[in-house]
């Protein structure tokens, strides 16, 4: 019945009441279906980056409906999918790092390149190298790229010891430095706990609360987002719902600045340290060489070659480089030091001194770096599809001699 | 040629549909099978919904700020 109706009914009809709701339901489900395909050219699945994962924290997620991100079944990034079991003859490379090697992207970063695609990370450049080289002529050629984004050592480690080893590659590549050792340290902030390696990891809170915790605020998140898992209308309203708490947590957060900076006697005595001391890069490093030295020692017992890249990261570069237009831009909204700079250094000759004396090869783009004024950089440390095939042709040209050498015995 | 991101123009557009709706209803150009009564019901229910998701994820938020670093929430 009509608002203008002149003679409405006494009580409320529920019956209408459910069905309006149905209907509200029915509509917002259809127009949602229709702009994620208009979005992502394919059905709705998932809006879900991540699955959970028991071992390596989490695991990108195969149902992703997203025009750029392509991930496969078992969780990889690739426009190709892969198996676990292995034809004979397969020359198979694993590359397992965080978001470098997956490409993902962070904030201020070259618009002109949009998203870097599946099919213009590390991964299919090398494949595509290693298949066009005579010494592997006959061979089937697999290169997995098995990042996941923010992975640092401690979900590298685990998700190879648990997983990845027993895909039995030939070739395993470690990326994943820059989540290791970007972040700068202070005098005290080891034995604070407050290093990379040493704090949780924002996805293990995530997991805490949505899985261990069971308050009835999980309760509801639970299922909201089990609903968006089925429904592309809540699956919308739920990131939409996510990007209001963000803004106007941000919000709250600004406008709490001139009484949350004010700084207590603590913060006062932590802002007067200066960069850690040398004993605490040493035993921070000490926390990075266990895990990599467990998966080398995994890898030498499971018969598979090991090797680790260094991610040099753009605001450290000290002018080493020649840089292109749009990569000089971007320095300007990058933060850096030289502190910070020689901080990163000492990590780079310590990550060398490990691996070097483990007889293990390490990649490290920082010298070959000086060879191009191509735009290698799309942000501050991840690459535009350019400079993913330059360190693509750099793990080729330092590994091939030896996988060739592997697969000759 | 697909549209890559979701426009940011369409958040404007449903506020504008939205109130193009009720002003329709309001001047009695569209007639609804409800009573007004049963349409505050509607509506409040659509409400409490959305109140409620928006005051977890704020919960969320709160404890776990979104910083450059966090690729992506769940």
């Amino acid at each position: 019945m009509a608002a203008s109706d002149p003679a409405p009914p006494a009580g409320v009809r529920w019956g209408r009441v459910v069905a309006a709701l149905a209907v509200l339901a029915l509509a917002a489900e259809l127009a949602a279906q229709a702009l994620i395909y208009a979005y992502a050219g394919k059905p709705f699945q998932s809006l879900s980056t991540y699955r959970w994962s028991a071992y390596g924290l989490v695991r990108n997620n195969p149902s992703l409906t997203s025009p750029g991100f392509e991930i496969e079944r078992n969780g990889f990034r690739s426009v190709k999918a892969f198996t676990r079991e292995k034809a004979p003859g397969t020359l198979r490379v694993i590359l397992l790092g965080g978001s470098v090697l997956y490409s993902g992207l962070a904030g201020a970063r070259l618009e002109e390149y949009g998203r870097v695609s599946s099919a213009e990370t590390i991964a299919p450049y090398l494949e595509a190298m290693l298949a066009a080289d005579p010494r592997f002529a006959g061979r089937p050629v697999e290169v997995i790229n098995a990042a996941v984004n923010f992975n640092r050592i401690v979900e590298i480690a685990s998700a190879y010891l648990e997983e990845y080893l027993h895909w039995q590659p030939d070739l395993v590549v470690v990326f994943g430095s820059v989540n290791n050792f970007y972040w700068y340290r202070r005098a005290g902030d080891l034995a604070a706990g407050h290093t990379a390696l040493q704090m949780k990891h924002p996805f293990r809170l995530e997991f805490e609360r949505q899985v261990n915790e069971h308050s009835l605020a999980a309760f509801l998140e639970r299922a909201w987002r089990t609903g968006a898992e089925h429904s592309a209308a809540l699956a919308l309203a739920s990131k939409a719902s996510v990007a209001l708490a963000d803004r106007l947590v941000q919000v709250a957060l600004r406008l709490a600045a001139p009484v949350t900076a004010r700084p207590s006697s603590l913060d006062s005595a932590a802002a007067e340290t200066g960069p850690e001391t040398a004993g605490e890069s040493r035993a921070y490093f000490q926390i990075y060489a266990s895990y990599a030295d467990a998966m080398v020692a995994a890898a030498r017992r499971a018969g598979q070659d090991i090797a680790f890249v260094w991610e040099p990261a753009l605001g450290n570069l000290d002018g080493l480089k020649p840089l292109s237009p749009g990569e000089r831009s971007l320095l300007k909204s990058i933060e850096s030091s030289p502190a910070r700079s020689a901080q990163y250094e000492t990590m780079r000759q310590a990550f060398h001194a490990l691996f070097d004396t483990a007889g293990v090869p390490v990649i490290d783009p920082t010298e070959a770096l000086r060879t191009t004024s191509e735009t290698v950089f799309i942000d501050y440390v991840h690459y535009t599809p350019a400079g993913n095939r330059f360190v693509a042709a750099l793990i080729h040209k330092e590994l091939g001699e030896r996988l060739a050498a592997r697969l000759g015995r | 040629m697909h549209i890559d991101r979701i426009p940011l123009w369409l958040l404007p557009l449903v506020v504008l549909a939205i109130a193009a709706l009720w002003l329709a209803w309001r001047r009695g150009w569209l007639r609804l099978p409800l009573a007004e009564r049963e349409l505050v019901v509607v509506s409040k229910l659509l409400f409490i919904v959305g109140a409620i998701m928006v005051l977890v994820m704020l919960r969320n938020s709160i404890e776990l700020p979104a910083g450059q670093f966090i690729y992506g929430r769940f």
